[in-house]
């Protein structure tokens, strides 16, 4: 195979071998990526799933963009990092004390095939088929790959096994025949594959990426009988969190902390943030009204600390959109006060009023947990009505559920029986569910001073005219 | 209604028992927590008022009607209730207590031009266990920014309630907490008074029956007036104490709609 001194003079590989011819154009690559291929044939075997994610992980110190195509291979882009990393030799220089001290740990045969190419299809399959070389220029894939048996194609078996049945064997004879032909006689699949083998068409490859989880736990010597004691060993755990987040440039809104007590019982504790944060103050301070409405019967062994969701950091100022309070977050010291106050009554024991457009005043006027108002402050201006209520006809206080009437000479009584002041005012809706209301709303005022809303529900007296009364308290003008 | 953790059915031992159980908030009232500081015995002395704060009984009480114009006002939206009120108008900071034997005469009716004011600035407004479900939609009618409204319900339990008020009041974020508790004692209500004074923040504590000699910025008593001759609601209101005056009154008030 020829050498490519052009690749040669790049600072490519001298372990690979370089076939093209060198190219006129400036620059070393075709087209917007390069691939850069690992096989590793100690991972073949069925059950490793996690090794590949592990080394893909040390892959990340040279490029973002990983491709996971299967157990025991990776493919990386390496187009962007070549220049920083002095070309494929000083790239696989850097990756492979790395990949060599992982395939150790795991207890792996230290082996691995590279391959690169401006294909990513066509790098994944060199180094499946153990060709270890480099292939700078697009034009230089149809021979070297022409080689490769069709058998280790990555396709379906049947059309392997048709392609073999037409004596069709290795790549070299499928360059002979048209392109078109072949999709016509084989479908699609194949041709794409080819075209993709040849760098003529891109695919788009799902990035991997790396999932993080920060996950410590802390034994202390003594064991912890206190919340303070409990506190001062998961400040220790937070601190770590806190460079772990800094470190991959992130922050959190959520953890769980777990205690594993003297019986070997476990109690979770979760926390929440409005806001991710970074500040470990933070979570301290929710921790503490979280412990302190905690029981805790028995000594405290071990203190871990889990945190699986993150989101990226984003500095002071670089969303203008933002309000100011949300950006504040990231770089708070205390957390807000409705995390305060959720940390100690609970995630579901504070709401926000909700608003919705309806009839039917049980509907219109639910509460829903303040975590569900979007994350970003809308601006201070209240919702506009259109309509749906007259103004000063609704209570600012509704009962959750109406409260039955009693009734004295048909007239309705609360405390002491009830002056109709303004009314009726008919509403019916809901027809279309099957529970209908059909209701007439009065503005009534008892002996007390007290002004309620009220109403004669038609459906219900129509039904049971004179058995039970039709009134009913919906709510109170306070 | 009466929930059965309010401290209106428990005597006092039992309230004192009930405010040792809250160790964030009550724990400086606790005769055995000896070894963390707290507001509350900074009380035990008028001498011992750490700087920055204000103690109400610490200070020496000016009977003038110079001081109470020291505090700061802002109008109710009622000429007839400014000219009630020392300094014309609620304070912008403090606590007030609204006493009302009944519940549905106009309370919130008589705070509506405020509630409209504070929800609308960047301060949210927290609703404390408010006796019944509050309904978006009317508050919303009312001018009241329900989208800057937070709501801790009815059903949770009367220490935490009291924990809450303490924290919101201390807090900055908060600009306006309503609360409404069946009863609560002096040194409680102090203690909420020294919160928002801290956190300069606007409390109003709807209770039922009136807590004698209330440390709280103002005290106001409510009750139920026949409506007006053009059928307008109406409301009295008694006022029982305010802070730095001598000043006492009743009106009756017509409330718009």
């Amino acid at each position: 195979m020829a050498a490519n001194s052009y690749a040669l003079r790049t600072g490519s590989a001298p372990h690979l071998r370089p076939v093209t011819q060198p190219s006129n154009k400036p620059g070393l690559l075709v087209g917007n990526s390069f691939w850069y291929a690992l096989h590793f044939p100690g991972l073949s075997q069925e059950g490793y799933v996690q090794p590949i994610k592990d080394l893909a992980a040390l892959c990340l110190s040279v490029s973002d963009h990983i491709y996971i195509p299967g157990q025991d291979v990776l493919a990386i882009d390496v187009r962007s990092s070549l220049r920083l990393f002095g070309g494929m030799r000083g790239l696989s220089r850097t990756l492979r004390p790395a990949l060599q001290d992982k395939l150790k740990q795991l207890q792996l045969p230290v082996l691995y095939v590279e391959a690169a190419s401006p294909s990513a299809a066509a790098s994944i399959l060199l180094s499946r088929t153990h060709q270890n070389v480099l292939i700078s220029q697009r034009d230089g894939l149809r021979s070297v790959l022409g080689s490769i048996a069709i058998e280790h194609l990555m396709l379906d078996k049947k059309i392997k096994k048709r392609l073999a049945g037409c004596g069709l064997h290795y790549l070299r004879d499928l360059w002979r025949l048209p392109a078109a032909a072949l999709r016509l006689r084989f479908g699609r699949e194949l041709s794409d594959y080819l075209s993709q083998l040849l760098g003529e068409q891109k695919s788009s490859l799902p990035r991997w990426h790396e999932r993080l989880v920060f996950e410590q736990s802390i034994t202390p010597d003594a064991q912890a009988e206190t919340p303070a004691d409990i506190l001062v060993l998961a400040a220790l755990l937070l601190d770590q969190l806190n460079a772990f987040l800094r470190k991959h440039h992130k922050t959190a809104g959520q953890l769980l902390l777990g205690l594993t007590d003297v019986r070997q019982q476990k109690l979770s504790i979760e926390l929440y943030t409005r806001h991710p944060v970074r500040e470990s103050s933070v979570w301290l301070m929710l921790l503490e009204h979280k412990l302190q409405k905690t029981m805790i019967n028995s000594a405290i062994t071990s203190v871990s600390v889990r945190c699986s969701h993150f989101q990226d950091y984003c500095p002071g100022g670089a969303h203008p959109a933002q309000s100011r309070a949300q950006l504040s977050g990231s770089d708070k010291a205390a957390p807000d006060l409705l995390e305060l106050l959720s940390a100690r009554l609970g995630k579901d024991a504070i709401f926000s009023i909700h608003h919705e457009e309806d009839y039917d005043p049980a509907v219109a006027g639910n509460y829903q947990p303040y975590e569900h108002i979007q994350a970003i402050k809308p601006s201070f201006k209240a919702p506009r009505s259109r309509g749906f209520i007259p103004a000063g006809k609704q209570p600012c206080l509704l009962l959750p559920t109406p409260m039955r009437l009693t009734t004295r000479q048909q007239n309705p009584v609360y405390l002491s029986p009830l002056t109709l002041l303004q009314g009726p005012e008919r509403v019916e809706t809901r027809w279309w569910t099957g529970q209908d209301i059909q209701r007439d709303y009065y503005v009534a005022r008892n002996l007390q001073g007290m002004r309620l809303w009220i109403f004669r529900d038609l459906k219900h007296s129509k039904a049971e005219p004179d058995t039970r009364s039709c009134w009913f308290l919906q709510g109170l003008f306070a | 209604m009466i929930s059965p953790d309010s401290p209106l059915n428990k005597p006092e031992d039992k309230l004192q028992q009930l405010l040792a159980e809250t160790p964030g908030l009550w724990r400086g009232n606790h005769p055995h927590n000896t070894s963390l500081p707290h507001v509350g015995r900074q009380y035990s002395s008028p001498r011992s008022v750490s700087p920055g704060m204000v103690d109400l009984f610490g200070l020496p009480e000016r009977h003038s009607e110079l001081d109470s114009h020291s505090v700061s006002t802002q109008s109710t939206g009622f000429s007839a209730l400014d000219q009630l009120l020392p300094g014309g108008g609620w304070p912008t900071s403090g606590l007030v207590e609204i006493v009302s034997r009944h519940k549905a005469i106009g309370e919130l009716q008589l705070l509506m031009p405020l509630l409209r004011m504070r929800s609308h600035q960047p301060q949210s407004l927290l609703w404390i266990t408010p006796p019944y479900q509050l309904h978006g939609p009317a508050l919303a009618q009312s001018g009241i920014n329900i989208r800057n409204s937070f709501v801790i319900p009815a059903q949770t339990r009367c220490n935490n309630a009291l924990w809450s008020i303490e924290k919101a009041l201390q807090s900055t974020e908060c600009g306006m907490v309503l609360a409404w508790q069946n009863w609560l004692g002096g040194r409680v209500i102090r203690r909420l008074q020294m919160a928002a004074s801290e956190g300069k923040t606007l409390g109003v504590l709807f209770h039922q029956r009136p807590t004698p000699h209330s440390p709280a910025t103002l005290q106001l008593e409510l009750s139920a007036a026949p409506d007006s001759d053009d059928g307008h609601r109406q409301i009295g209101i008694r006022l029982l104490r305010a802070k730095g005056s001598h000043r006492q009154g009743e009106i009756r008030l017509r409330l718009p709609g």
